[in-house]
């Protein structure tokens, strides 16, 4: 009997073999393999002495590199509630609406998330410029003076969280809405014939049924936010001074443009680290079942 | 009458609401359509011009003289056998994770959880990746892409999957045990049909990390025959400066499958996250 | 059973740890020199096709690229001339090649002529990634014939008396100015930074309507060379670094050209927007005529005629004041390729007169042989290339026996935290130096 139930477990786990044999080979391997890198000197990609946690250490003590990280949280934080707060409202219009109008509004929310986008971060970059884009076109022709947006610390750092927000804007309703149609309309309808205000039903009713998805939606922006370097890079290229400089940018730079191979792995190391915990948090905090 | 009034009201409103919406949205989409449609000297006029320039199709015949067709054919093959691995891969091992307890269940879960960070464009690991398929002469192929791709885009597609099967109850399957069926019936015809929504926005996610991949396709591999159409449109951004005619014209088609595939989609998407999230 | 199941996957885990951890040591990947010699050669005598792969950013199937055009060419040439060898060009994306091209290596997959870039040059040569050229055509060559070519960018690819490389699309950095411009307000081509600045200063005015400044600058930490400080540093103190290699930038002079660069932005000579601009910014917006000068590339002249929306033949070229650094992408071949003899071949093909004049005519660049230059004829169009003639024989280039990365970009830091009215002059140029000699490990 017990040995049945080895042999079916064994049969069970050939389910998932295929998956995990993929995603162990391009997925864990590498991690390990950027943890050993992480450990020695691999300037230009030639193998120098070990140096332990040499790399980290250096990474740690960088003032550049606390304060980066420290932006890349608050940017991530922002323009994900944004994203997810904007999307809830945009969900709950959907909801609302039936046949083609609310089929537009899905359409058109879900356009910045499908297209490229570093081909949305560059034309974004040029409607911002301070002669020739749009924006500022548009700005004269209501008789204000130009703004240029990339070239300010404040706004280089307003444009970069727009951005962010506007590319996910779309995923975020769209895995709301998700949760907005499963809920059971016989209970919503009950409670409005108790009486309940449309506040009350979203406030006490709906939100709470829909937590699994606004948590979903959350840790995935929050995920994609953080290791987003294409738009800080195309966008604001990190300035002026260190303004939009963001982690992975930081860490894209130490190998291809200081070819500091085991800084840049080291680092990689504390961004999958960070990023990890953030979605192990959300299992836990969600309670998903497996 | 006051109640058609207001709903009248509404409706302008709403309608109000949808045209700021799709300007936001699109403004960027729109701004590469119509530099794809300008001169180099109208691109670079001052003020800008939004609607008094002379039409030219030069872009676009620059951008079908080169390599472009030939890359977007590539793109559509990497992506579909993205789609497909990703589906049958996925479907299986969510199937698993959802249905059946093994050893490691909780530790394999986690690494597909911790590779979902993968699908939204990380490149963390692009450096070690490149240096380990190069060590084993995966570099090169045409598997290479929809090999790399897939593994980006399962986390995300399994846990997807995970979310449809959770939402199927386990009576039809039960049900279909007791007339008979085999277990690979059971998988293979029973549950597909059943759980179509999910699998289609799955597959979308796939779609879209596949075709809108770049920095990975840079660096793993070369030539001509094997690139795909975002190297085709980074082509443009050379050494030698920004071809911005070109470079939107291969841009503005390379949307356009996009948002084919999302028109008749698109429905698919919302009820196939839905019946996932029935229980979720 | 789940411990048999959990050692095994950790026994996968450190078996692939280890298999792929000889990975970053294999830099001694290059075979032998002579090893492969004959191989290579009767391979392409008998009549067996060959393939030599190179690397580089230029897309030889590009039809509306002039260098495209003149690079194939070049490879129709060679494969006539050379049966059974095919040139296979995979282009690739500038900014990573040569990373690329050192992490290729370590596996053997890299191609057989190789395009790097001048600031990763020393990392490659110290991977000892190319072969020296003496071993392939060179070692035949007569002193008339290495003369030709002997300049800063050759002697910059050479190393313990061997050269490794020869400088295709050679580049230096100095400004476009619109000739009419100069002319109406009878100007002078300025060769001073005073006269840069007033000159800069007439021409600030509106035209039709249109705001143009004097003197357009780029700034942006990931854009191009740093600009106009670089210029000050060299001509104050000849280089940009000590002789331990590490940077030579907080002083008097660094102090000086940012106090320039300020006065420009501050008297709006030069627009406040550019602290963050990248040079492809400043490409489209010069273009669409907001400059009346600009720091530019002069590789970039040709595109920047091409588009511009007023009349381009007007665009010339001119060496900054101060000293002007040169750039250039120096191929070499792989020293781990099966075919080093016909890759040399077609390098040397590439770099002979034939093809200079190709480069020249259908590339719009400069000589890369002084014996080419007699055969050229320079007139008012251009006339550029006397400028950039003029700049290689005396620009600067760093030392080829230290690395030096970096450095181009970290010199706008200081003008980015000056103009952002962060720090203080000399605290701005100190911190930049500490970034970069910190990511040279020095």
């Amino acid at each position: 009997m017990k040995r049945k139930e080895k042999r079916t477990q064994l049969r069970s786990m050939g389910y998932v073999a295929p998956a995990m044999l993929v995603l162990i080979f391009l997925l864990v391997i590498p991690l390990f393999y950027t943890l050993y890198c992480s450990l020695y000197n691999l300037d230009y990609l030639v193998k120098g002495d070990f140096v332990g946690l040499g790399n980290y250490l250096r990474l740690l003590k960088d003032v550049r590199i606390s304060k980066s990280l420290l932006f890349t949280f608050e940017i991530t934080i922002i323009s994900t509630l944004l994203s997810v707060g904007i999307g809830l409202l945009l969900a709950l219009w959907v909801d609302r609406e039936h046949g083609l109008f609310a089929y537009l509004i899905e359409m058109f929310g879900l356009i910045p998330w499908v297209i490229s986008m570093m081909v949305a971060a560059l034309l974004w970059r040029w409607l911002f410029n301070g002669d020739l884009g749009l924006f500022n076109m548009i700005l004269k022709a209501l008789g204000h003076n130009p703004i240029y947006v990339v070239e300010n610390k404040n706004s280089a750092i307003i444009a970069l969280i727009f951005v962010l927000t506007w590319r996910l804007v779309g995923y975020a309703m769209i895995m709301i809405l998700a949760g907005l149609k499963s809920l059971d309309p016989v209970l919503l309808e009950a409670a409005k014939v108790d009486g309940a205000t449309p506040w009350q039903l979203l406030w006490h009713i709906k939100l709470p049924l829909i937590k699994t998805q606004l948590l979903l939606s959350i840790i995935v922006l929050t995920v994609s936010n953080f290791t987003n370097n294409t738009v800080p890079k195309v966008l604001t290229s990190g300035g002026p001074n260190d303004a939009t400089n963001v982690i992975t940018l930081f860490q894209y730079n130490l190998g291809f443009r200081y070819y500091q191979f085991g800084t840049s792995a080291a680092l990689s190391i504390l961004i999958m680290l960070i990023t990890s915990l953030i979605i192990v948090l959300y299992i836990k905090v969600s309670n998903y079942k497996i | 009458m006051n109640k058609t009034a207001k709903k009248a009201a509404r409706k302008t409103c709403s309608a109000l609401m949808l045209v700021v919406l799709a300007f936001l949205t699109t403004l960027p989409i729109f701004w590469c359509i119509i530099t794809s449609l300008k001169t180099p000297q109208d691109i670079s006029a001052y003020p800008p011009k939004v609607f008094n320039f002379t039409v030219t199709w030069n872009n676009y015949k620059q951008v079908f003289a080169q390599s472009f067709l030939q890359t977007a054919w590539n793109s559509v093959v990497y992506s579909l056998l993205t789609i497909l691995a990703c589906l049958v891969l996925g479907y299986l091992a969510a199937y698993g994770f959802e249905r059946r307890r093994f050893p490691l269940k909780k530790l394999l879960f986690y690494i597909v959880v911790i590779g979902i960070p993968l699908s939204t464009g990380s490149s963390v690991l692009l450096i070690p990746n490149y240096l380990m398929m190069m060590k084993l002469h995966l570099t090169n192929h045409w598997y290479t892409l929809p090999l790399l791709y897939t593994a980006y885009n399962l986390p995300l597609v399994i846990w997807m999957l995970i979310s449809g099967v959770r939402g199927l109850p386990r009576e039809i399957e039960e049900a279909a045990r007791i007339d008979g069926c085999s277990q690979a019936y059971i998988i293979t015809r029973i549950i597909p049909p059943v759980i179509r929504p999910s699998f289609a926005a799955a597959a979308l996610f796939a779609f879209i990390g596949a075709w809108n991949e770049f920095i990975t396709a840079t660096v793993m591999v070369n030539g001509y025959a094997l690139k795909n159409i975002q190297m085709a449109i980074y082509d443009y951004i050379g050494f030698f400066g920004q071809e911005w005619g070109p470079l939107c014209g291969a841009a503005t088609l390379a949307i356009i499958p996009i948002l084919l595939v999302f028109t008749f989609l698109g429905k698919q998407l919302v009820s196939g996250l839905t019946a996932g999230a029935v229980k979720g | 059973m789940k411990k048999v199941i959990a050692t095994l996957l950790a026994v996968l885990m450190i078996g692939s740890l280890v298999a792929c951890s000889g990975t970053p040591s294999t830099n001694e990947t290059p075979a032998p020199a002579n090893e492969t010699k004959d191989v290579a050669v009767s391979a392409g005598t008998n009549g067996e096709d060959v393939t030599i792969r190179m690397w580089t950013f230029l897309d030889p199937t590009n039809t509306s690229n002039g260098r495209s055009i003149a690079l194939q060419k070049m490879i129709d040439r060679f494969e006539s001339e050379n049966p059974g060898v095919k040139i296979v060009v995979e282009p690739q994306q500038w900014d990573t090649m040569t990373g690329k091209f050192m992490a290729a290596a370590t596996t053997g997959e890299a191609p057989d002529i190789m395009w790097c870039a001048r600031d990763e040059l020393f990392g490659v040569l110290n991977a000892g990634l190319l072969e020296p050229l003496e071993n392939l055509f060179m070692g035949s060559w007569t002193q008339d014939q290495i003369d030709d070519v002997d300049d800063g960018f050759f002697r910059f690819g050479e190393r313990d008396g061997k050269h490794y490389t020869l400088c295709l699309n050679k580049n230096c950095t100095g400004f476009f100015y619109r000739e009419d411009l100069l002319e109406a307000a009878g100007l002078e081509v300025p060769t001073t930074f005073d006269e840069l600045y007033n000159a800069a200063q007439v021409l600030t005015r509106e035209i039709d309507g249109q705001q143009v400044y004097g003197l357009g600058m780029s700034f942006s930490t990931e854009s191009n060379d740093a600009q106009a400080i670089v210029n000050w540093l060299l001509q104050e103190q000849g280089t940009l670094f000590n002789e331990d290699g590490t940077a030579k930038w907080a002083n008097e002079s660094g102090v000086a050209a940012l106090e320039w660069i300020k006065k420009c932005i501050d008297t709006g000579v030069t627009p406040a927007d550019s602290v963050n601009k990248t040079i492809e910014d400043i490409y489209t917006e010069f273009a669409s005529g907001k400059y009346a000068m600009t720091i530019a590339s002069a590789v970039r002249l040709g595109t920047s005629r091409a588009n511009a929306s007023f009349d381009g033949s007007t665009i010339q070229f001119a060496p900054l004041p101060g000293g002007t650094i040169i750039d250039g992408w120096f191929a070499g071949v792989y020293s781990g390729s099966k075919n080093k003899e016909l890759a040399g071949k077609f390098l040397e093909l590439m770099y002979d007169n034939e093809s200079d004049l190709l480069w020249i005519n259908d590339g719009a660049q400069a000589p890369n042989r002084k014996s080419t230059v007699e055969q050229i004829t320079i007139d008012d169009s251009n006339k550029y290339l006397n400028s950039m003639l003029e700049a290689f024989s005396d620009g600067w280039l760093p030392s080829n026996t230290q690395a030096f990365v970096g450095w181009k970009l970290d010199l706008n830091r200081p003008v980015q935290a000056i103009l952002t009215g962060e720090t203080d002059y000399m605290k701005a140029l100190s911190d930049a130096e500490t970034i970069f000699n910190t990511n040279n490990n020095r």
